[in-house]
C-alpha cells in the first residue's frame, strides 16, 4: 500500500512531470480505490462501473487543483468518494434503479459546477475531433495550456523551445490552427 | 505572432482575472461585440480541446488502472487459502529459484533491446532534396543526436504531425537522456495512431519506461506488441516481456 500523504499526492498532481502526475494517480488509486469499488458492488454497479467512476472521479480531481479552484477542507478521500458517490447517483437515476445507499463514510457537499469537466456537448466532441487532426506539437502544447495549465515557462521547458515567448508564439499559431479549421467547417457546413 | 488580446481572453476564460479586472473586461465585452465574438469562439475552441484532453487522461488513467488491478493483492479468505498452499509450494521452490540469475537490472534490459531507429527521410512525404534532410539524416546516422534534435524540431514545426520525424526526434532526446521529453514524444505518436508508426512509438516508449524505472507502465504496452502477431517488434516484446516477468 502506498503511504504518500494527501499533501504529497496534491503536489505530485501539481507537478509538471508526467511521471510524477501518473505516480499520484496511482497512489490515489492503491490507496481509495478498493474504498469506491465496494461501495459501487454494494450499490448494483458492476468492476466495470467502478473503473468507469474512479477514473473520472480522479479527472474531476486533477482538474480542480489544477486551476487552483478546489478548496479541500477534507481528505482525498472524503472528496473522491463524494464525487463517486455524486456520479453514481445520477448515473443509477438515469437507469431508473432503486438507490439504496446505506454507507457510513463521510462526504462533504458538491457545488454544481464541481464536475464540469466531465460534461460536453456534440459541438464539444465536433471541436475535440478537429483538434486531433492538429499536429501532435500542437495538440501538446494546447493539452498543456488549457487542460493541464502549465506556465508558459514550463511548456517551453517540456517541449524543448528556447524560451517562453517562443512557446506562446507557437501555441498562438496553433489556436489559429485550430480556429481556421472550425471556421472552413461551418463555411462547408453552410454551403452543404 | 501572439495576439495581444490573446492573453486576456485565456485569462477571463479560465478565471485567472481578479473581481476587478473581470469586471473591467465584462464591460468591455458589453461594448464590443468584435471582442465578444472573439471570446465566444475561444469558449468553443477551448471546451473542445478541454473535452479531447480529458478523454487522453481517461485513457491514461486505464493504464493506470490495468497496472494496480494486475498487481493488487486478492481480498477475500478464499484467496488466503490459496495462498497458504501457493506458500508451501513456494517454499520448496525458493531454493531453486535462489539458484537462478538474478532478473536483468533495467538498464541492462534497456541496453539489450534498445537500437536507434533507422530513420529513412527520403519518403514521400518529405521533400528529400531540402539541405536540411539530407543534414539531419547525416547527423542522426553518425550519431550526433545534439544536432539532430534541434534541426528534427525545426522541421517538425513546419510538418508537426509527420511520424518519421516524430521517431527521429524522440529517439534523439533519448539518446540525450531527455527522457520525459522522450515520454511525450512517443506518446504522441502513439495517439497519432498512424499505423505505420504507431508500433515504433509503442516499442519506444516501453524501452523509456523500462529507462526510467517504470517496468511495470512499459509492460502494458509490450503486451500489446506481444499480442499482435502482426505488430513490428512482436517478437522482442514477447522476449522482453519474458525478461520483466
Amino acid at each position: 500500500m502506498d503511504k504518500s500523504t494527501d499533501e504529497q499526492i496534491i503536489e505530485g498532481l501539481l507537478s509538471a512531470d508526467v511521471r510524477e502526475v501518473d505516480k499520484a494517480f496511482t497512489a490515489l488509486y492503491q490507496q481509495h480505490y478498493s474504498l469506491i469499488e465496494s461501495f459501487i458492488s454494494r450499490n448494483s454497479g458492476t468492476a466495470d462501473d467502478a473503473a468507469d467512476l474512479f477514473q473520472d472521479a480522479l479527472i474531476v480531481f486533477y482538474n480542480r487543483i489544477r486551476e487552483g479552484r478546489l478548496v479541500l477542507n477534507c481528505t482525498t478521500r472524503t472528496y473522491l468518494y463524494s464525487v463517486c458517490k455524486n456520479l453514481w447517483l445520477k448515473k443509477l437515476r438515469s437507469r431508473k434503479k432503486q438507490i439504496i445507499f446505506s454507507e457510513d463514510i463521510s462526504e462533504i457537499q458538491l457545488a454544481a459546477e464541481e464536475t464540469d469537466i466531465l460534461a460536453d456537448t456534440d459541438e464539444d466532441r465536433k471541436i475535440g475531433k478537429l483538434f486531433s487532426q492538429l499536429g501532435a506539437d500542437c495538440q501538446r502544447i494546447l493539452t498543456f495550456f488549457y487542460f493541464d495549465r502549465l506556465r508558459m515557462k514550463e511548456i517551453a521547458a517540456k517541449m524543448g523551445f528556447a524560451n517562453e515567448q517562443v512557446a506562446k508564439n507557437k501555441k498562438s499559431i496553433c489556436l489559429s490552427r485550430l480556429r481556421k479549421m472550425v471556421k472552413d467547417q461551418q463555411i462547408d457546413k453552410d454551403r452543404s | 505572432m501572439e495576439d495581444p488580446k490573446d492573453n486576456i481572453i485565456d485569462q477571463y476564460l479560465m478565471h485567472q482575472l481578479d473581481d476587478e479586472s473581470r469586471h473591467k473586461f465584462e464591460q468591455q465585452l458589453a461594448a464590443d461585440s468584435d471582442l465578444a465574438e472573439a471570446v465566444e469562439l475561444r469558449r468553443i475552441l477551448v471546451r473542445g480541446i478541454r473535452t479531447q484532453s480529458r478523454d487522453q487522461l481517461k485513457q491514461r488513467l486505464q493504464r493506470i488502472h490495468q497496472t494496480h488491478q494486475s498487481s493488487s493483492k486478492p481480498k477475500s479468505r478464499g484467496f488466503l487459502y490459496i495462498l497458504i498452499a501457493v506458500g508451501l509450494i513456494a517454499a520448496i521452490l525458493l531454493a531453486l529459484f535462489l539458484l537462478r540469475p538474478a532478473p536483468p537490472e533495467p538498464a541492462k534490459l534497456y541496453a539489450t533491446y534498445y537500437q536507434p531507429y533507422q530513420v529513412t527521410l527520403g519518403s514521400r512525404d518529405l521533400n528529400s532534396d531540402s539541405p536540411q534532410i539530407a543534414q539531419v539524416e547525416s547527423l542522426y546516422q553518425s550519431g550526433q543526436y545534439q544536432a539532430a534534435k534541434s534541426l528534427f524540431e525545426s522541421l517538425l514545426a513546419a510538418d508537426p504531425s509527420n511520424g518519421m520525424l516524430q521517431l527521429g526526434l524522440g529517439i534523439c532526446q533519448l539518446e540525450e537522456g531527455q527522457l520525459e521529453p522522450a515520454t511525450t514524444t512517443f506518446q504522441a505518436i502513439i495517439d497519432q495512431n498512424n499505423p505505420q508508426f504507431k508500433d515504433q512509438g509503442r516499442w519506444y516508449l516501453a524501452l523509456t519506461l523500462i529507462r526510467s524505472n517504470q517496468a511495470e507502465q512499459a509492460k502494458s504496452l509490450l503486451e500489446q506488441l506481444a499480442q499482435d502477431p502482426d505488430a513490428d517488434h512482436h517478437r522482442d516484446a514477447q522476449t522482453l516481456l519474458q525478461e520483466l516477468r
